[in-house]
């Protein structure tokens, strides 16, 4: 079964031996071929080429293809602030003193602002990795999007004139129907409506002004034939049981929702429930033995893994280290192995004792490769792969071994030598690449560097 | 050190005026303001009063959202290279300021920083408004330390004492002053006190106050007991008490929408908490919800009325 087939069943509440893991990288896919957030999100190939990195180094189940939030706002004539380690922000609100209800002939058409792009990349990525991952179409909610055109006064139109939010919002429910609707003609098999605001109101508002047109933009998606997903963020905790009976195919929250509890309501509702890893205090400023264990104790805090995907809690940040990723990933798809790697990084504190090779004094080039598992790690597969290679090239003139986490004597040989992410190449004692994998001729020079 | 103090406040409540009357205080001093809002009012180097101002802006939404966390640490970090006096946090409208006082309490990456408290604005011509409909600036007014009641020379008299009066209900207190165009005075920094002191001189017979005895299982976990006091919180004014929990004892102290639990030394001294409320906090619904989420573990005793 691919890992598109088992997130399917899983958005099925079937049964599935593994659990789906889907890396939210939206800007963070930039990190990955060293290019900056605002050209991941406006240049076709440089986003294609990021979102390959991430399938490559992450083995999703899933993954979204743009995530900007303002790709329908920009159309609608908001001005935007770019940023290049960040998505771009809304900066003016073109209702914002005018209350009106626009035309619904003003809805963005497949051929505005960058909506061709976007469908360009969702093609590209159908015919490259469709048959294996499972693709995101992510589109602005309706709630965040009258936001972004009315501006602050929305809050206060709820209260003044709650007729007039009623026909805004029905505009832009509209507008994230047709968004669907492109995305899904272009190969998108999950359509996630991201609706930040939605936690910020409370559930007799939610109930007043949303439950309507989710439920319609839901059976929209529906009857297209792709699944759904509710995207919130900050503390929605109150809201979830309202979302539920909006009947998205699944839902997804961040750290300021005790997953495990609000997985008990949409249960309930037979509702898969995605998140949550923290973005900032374990994926940017976590070690991998951190976002390893934030995975491991999430699932062991779950009664029941059904109806569940692992992820981070939102939009990664552009930052997140390379390593923290492959971390999150290893342990999503190798729970058991990765619980055990764990429990052994702390046992082989003290009781382990490894001789490190006298590196000042080797016959020949000596190349370490430090994996979590070349047999089941992406990144660490094909950081052996480039070692192999170079190690097929330069022949008996150069030494590799590899040391896999997995084994406990490897944990304590890490500990010795300071290594700090997986996986990487050590040259001589000396850390040489980390994370990232280096092209044949960077590491054919560093290892040249070092023959006599 | 530096000291900090987060301005909030609701969208259009007058954040960014009453930061620039705030900055001509403190004209001539090291000061670093972290803005996280495009305001009608414009902040910019040519706005900010003397010379060692610095500025940092950040651009990508809310810093209520997880996601953006990280750019406001980055900026925290810079202003320790500053070396400022004073920083001033303005929030975005739409900022938790919950999320930011969590940030702070990593006191091991922000050991430059002291933190002195949070002002909250409330705009008195359309505080009734939004109260209810934004849930954020409930919980914004909910952690304030001190509140400005702004635009109070344009809002009739009577909806000024209603407004004061419906803050007094929900945040007791907590000083309010009123304020028009942006003016500022040394008082209201002077009386900067952080709130849990505040709260505790609350004496008052009310015959509104709510109050619940809540009675927690031995068999809950630290990370159980903040996800249901997070549901609950931003109704009350005050939650504390002691509880053994799975993962050890802790003390729970919460003030507004912070949720805060602190490990405790033995002995542990009860497994009951108690949650205050005032007028108008719609606690009974919430507390009820919360049951629901995370039965048994959560019990209400009887109700309290002394």
């Amino acid at each position: 079964m691919t890992s598109k087939e088992t997130l399917f069943r899983v958005l099925r509440h079937e049964k599935t031996d593994t659990i789906p893991w889907i890396p939210f990288a939206g800007v963070h896919a930039g990190k990955l071929t060293g290019t900056p957030a605002t050209q991941v999100l406006t240049d076709e190939n440089a986003l294609f080429d990021s979102l390959m990195a991430v399938n490559r180094l992450y083995k999703p189940y899933g993954q979204p293809i743009m995530f900007d939030l303002q790709i329908e706002a920009e159309i609608l004539g908001c001005e935007l602030v770019w940023a290049d380690n960040g998505p771009p922000s809304v900066k003016t609100h073109p209702l914002g003193s005018t209350m009106t209800v626009p035309c619904q002939c003003t809805l963005p058409k497949e051929t505005d602002g960058r909506i061709p792009l976007v469908l360009n990349v969702m093609r590209r990525m159908q015919e490259a990795v469709g048959h294996d991952t499972a693709l995101y179409g992510l589109i602005c909610g309706p709630f965040t999007l009258a936001s972004h055109l009315r501006g602050n006064d929305l809050f206060m139109d709820m209260f003044d004139d709650e007729d007039y939010v009623k026909k805004l919002l029905a505009y832009c429910t509209e507008c994230g129907r047709r968004m669907a609707a492109y995305y899904t003609a272009a190969g998108m098999d999950v359509i996630a409506v991201v609706d930040p605001l939605v936690s910020q109101i409370s559930t007799d508002h939610f109930e007043e002004f949303l439950s309507e047109p989710y439920t319609a933009l839901f059976d929209a998606i529906r009857g297209s034939g792709a699944f759904s997903s509710f995207f919130v963020c900050g503390d929605a905790s109150r809201n979830i049981e309202a979302m539920c009976k909006t009947a998205p195919d699944s839902i997804s929250v961040d750290e300021n929702v005790d997953l495990p509890a609000a997985k008990t309501i949409t249960d309930r509702y037979n509702i898969v429930i995605g998140g949550n890893i923290p973005l900032t205090s374990v994926m940017l400023h976590g070690s991998q033995q951190d976002n390893m264990k934030y995975v491991i104790d999430l699932l062991d805090r779950l009664d029941n893994t059904d109806n569940f995907i692992i992820a981070p809690g939102c939009d990664m940040p552009y930052d997140i280290p390379v390593e923290n990723g492959i971390a999150v990933a290893q342990a999503a798809l190798q729970p058991d192995i990765v619980r055990d790697m764990l429990k052994n990084y702390v046992a082989a504190s003290d009781d382990i004792h490894v001789d490190l090779p006298d590196y000042e004094h080797l016959k020949k080039p000596l190349m370490e490769v430090f994996t979590l598992d070349s047999a089941t790690c992406a990144a660490c597969t094909y950081m052996m792969e480039a070692a192999s290679a170079a190690k097929a090239r330069f022949g008996e003139k150069i030494d590799l071994v590899e040391y896999k986490y997995t084994v406990k004597e490897n944990i304590a040989r890490c500990k010795a030598m300071g290594v700090k992410n997986l996986p990487s190449i050590y040259l001589n004692g000396k850390l040489a690449f980390s994370s990232l994998i280096p092209s044949p001729e960077k590491l054919r020079q560093a290892i040249e560097a070092l023959l006599p | 050190m530096s000291r900090l103090i987060l301005l909030t406040g609701f969208l259009g409540s007058g954040k960014t005026t009453f930061l620039l009357g705030l900055l001509r205080l403190y004209a001539g001093k090291r000061v670093h303001v972290i803005v996280n809002e495009f305001g009608q009012v414009g902040v910019d180097g040519k706005l900010l009063p003397g010379v060692g101002t610095a500025l940092t802006e950040i651009v990508n939404g809310s810093i209520f959202c997880a996601c953006r966390l990280d750019q406001f640490e980055a900026a925290l970090e810079q202003t320790r290279e500053n070396a400022s006096e004073l920083i001033l946090v303005e929030a975005s409208g739409l900022s938790d300021p919950t999320a930011i006082r969590t940030v702070l309490e990593q006191t091991d990456r922000f050991n430059h920083i002291e933190y002195r408290g949070c002002i909250a604005l409330a705009d008195a011509t359309r505080l009734h408004k939004v109260i209810d409909t934004a849930r954020v600036c409930a919980r914004q007014l909910s952690v304030a330390d001190s509140i400005i009641l702004t635009k109070t020379d344009i809002a009739p008299q009577e909806r000024i004492q209603a407004v004061r009066t419906l803050l007094s209900a929900r945040y007791p207190g907590i000083p309010v002053y009123p304020v028009s165009h942006g003016a500022v005075t040394q008082e209201m920094l002077d009386s900067l006190t952080l709130q849990y002191e505040a709260v505790d001189t609350d004496t008052r017979r009310d015959l509104t106050l709510q109050k619940y005895l809540l009675e927690v299982s031995p068999g809950m976990s630290s990370v159980q007991l903040t996800g249901f006091l997070k549901l609950i919180a931003e109704d009350t004014y005050r939650i504390k008490g002691f509880v053994r929990l799975q993962d050890g004892c802790f003390y729970a102290d919460c003030v507004g929408a912070y949720v805060k639990l602190t490990p405790a030394g033995e002995p542990c001294g009860g497994n009951a908490l108690v949650a205050l409320a005032g007028e108008g906090m719609p606690l009974r619904q919430s507390l009820q919800n919360a049951l629901a989420w995370y039965a048994p573990h959560v019990r209400e005793a009887a109700p309290q009325t002394d």
